[in-house]
């Protein structure tokens, strides 16, 4: 079963959606303790930084995602925020974040109107080698992406994902048995179908 | 490069799909759903849907077409009309829809919509503004009540955006649905004045003037008819600029 974190942020129905459409099932989860039976999550979220935070340790999340992410090392997607949240602290706020990526989130910033915030439309990705999400088979994709706040670095990973908006700036990585993706798979057509069946099957 | 977003909006009276001239009803085009699908085929950048009976009767959103809606929507989605609760945007975003669209036409929906994105978040919420030319300047008009704003337009747009809402959709009422072409110089006038993205609509008649209008700062161009209508009898054919047309229509702008 694919877990779909409710934590009080964000539009889960349109990733069940997707899944249900790649003919998989899922199952949304409100309370930590049914996670256990997860054999991948997915931690999505639309909202601030540390309106996640709080609702994750609010409503008992950390400890056990703590555990079957580190310990169990069960495959996890964090999308759009939660991406952010696996970092270790954002700009947007000032809570510390889950900390499992050596990066940190921070803000769009530009002198000029050209450049509007949230980076809001679709854009491409680019990746140095093929990786368990991408494939360069796969040409021309584009994905959908609303964000103000990004990372602009990160450490240590296995892959990073590139795109451009004023500078470059991570679209996504993999790290051992940890993903992350800022833009939105589930609103990305089939190029964001291929992502999510990808997570499904290869992670 | 962050491309210019494409977006057909599809107008929903009760459970139809319908086209209208200038803000009045002209023609029926489908169903939804169907339509939507052929749209999802055509991989369009974005949606948006737009009840224009929700407000008018009162009756406030159809949830169970825009269940329907969102579970066929894999690209993002935006529905608005007949909006006025908070309660009810949060039911609308469950369904699977990305942003809600709110017709900022009064002083008091300004405070609603500084409302919603205080709960929702800026990237959540639209403001949707309908301009009409009144003896040669632009002013915003209040499509329920059936009047203009006395407000300066430029003066009503930055109260709007003062709310934090994430993005702008100007409606040219003069042009809905006529397929007379954009008006460039409304286009130009709203050129570089807004630091949220602008989406242009009404009035497009070809994917000429969609280029045109990407050419200059707006971030997304919308259209109804042209995407929904074919030839000079304006027969309902479903069409969208296929990717090869699409880089034409976006090539002005691969400085991004």
């Amino acid at each position: 079963m694919i877990a779909i974190i409710d934590y009080g942020l964000g539009n889960l129905g349109s990733i069940q959606n997707m899944i249900k459409k790649i003919g998989e099932n899922s199952k949304i989860i409100t309370h930590p303790e049914e996670l256990s039976e997860a054999k991948k999550i997915i931690l999505s979220g639309v909202g601030s930084f540390d309106t996640g935070m709080n609702n994750l340790i609010k409503r008992g999340w950390i400890e056990v995602l703590n555990k079957l992410v580190l310990n169990d090392s069960i495959p996890i997607l964090g999308i759009c925020l939660g991406m952010q949240l696996m970092t270790q602290s954002s700009e947007e706020g000032f809570q510390n974040g889950l900390g499992w990526i050596s990066a940190n989130t921070e803000k769009f910033n530009f002198d000029t109107n050209i450049y509007k915030i949230p980076h809001m439309g679709w854009n491409d990705v680019m990746f140095d080698k093929d990786s368990k999400l991408f494939n360069s088979q796969d040409f021309n994709q584009k994905f959908y992406f609303v964000h103000s706040y990004y990372i602009k670095k990160i450490d240590n990973c296995d892959v990073t994902f590139k795109t451009v908006y004023g500078e470059e700036f991570v679209s996504g990585f993999e790290y051992k048995n940890i993903a992350g993706v800022q833009f939105h798979p589930e609103k990305s057509h089939k190029y964001g179908m291929k992502l999510l069946e990808n997570f499904i099957n290869n992670f | 490069m962050l491309r210019p977003r494409i977006i057909p909006c599809l107008l929903i009276n009760n459970c139809d799909l319908v086209n209208t001239k200038k803000f009045y009803f002209d023609k029926y085009i489908g169903d939804p759903i169907n339509t939507l699908r052929i749209f999802n085929d055509k991989e369009v950048d974005e949606i948006i849907f737009l009840d224009i009976n929700a407000t008018k009767s009162k009756i406030g959103p159809n949830y169970d077409l825009l269940k329907d809606i969102a579970s066929e929507c894999f690209m993002p989605v935006t529905y608005g009309g007949g909006i006025t609760t908070l309660n009810q945007i949060e039911k609308v975003l469950k369904l699977g829809f990305e942003k809600i669209s709110i017709n900022g036409r009064t002083n008091k929906n300004i405070s609603f919509l500084y409302e919603a994105v205080k709960e929702f978040g800026s990237s959540t919420i639209i403001a949707s503004i309908n301009i009409k030319t009144h003896n040669r300047s632009y002013k915003v008009y209040d499509y329920i009540n059936n009047r203009l704003l006395d407000d300066d337009m430029f003066v009503f747009l930055n109260l709007i955006e003062n709310t934090g809402i994430g993005e702008i959709f100007v409606t040219d009422v003069d042009r809905e649905g006529t397929l007379m072409g954009y008006n460039f110089d409304l286009i130009n006038k709203l050129n570089n004045k807004f630091k949220i993205p602008i989406i242009f609509n009404g009035g497009a008649n070809s994917y000429i003037d969609l280029k045109d209008a990407i050419k200059n700062d707006i971030s997304a161009v919308s259209a109804s008819s042209l995407f929904v209508y074919y030839g000079r009898l304006n027969a309902v054919l479903i069409s969208y600029p296929s990717p090869i047309e699409q880089n034409v229509i976006l090539n002005e702008r691969n400085k991004l």
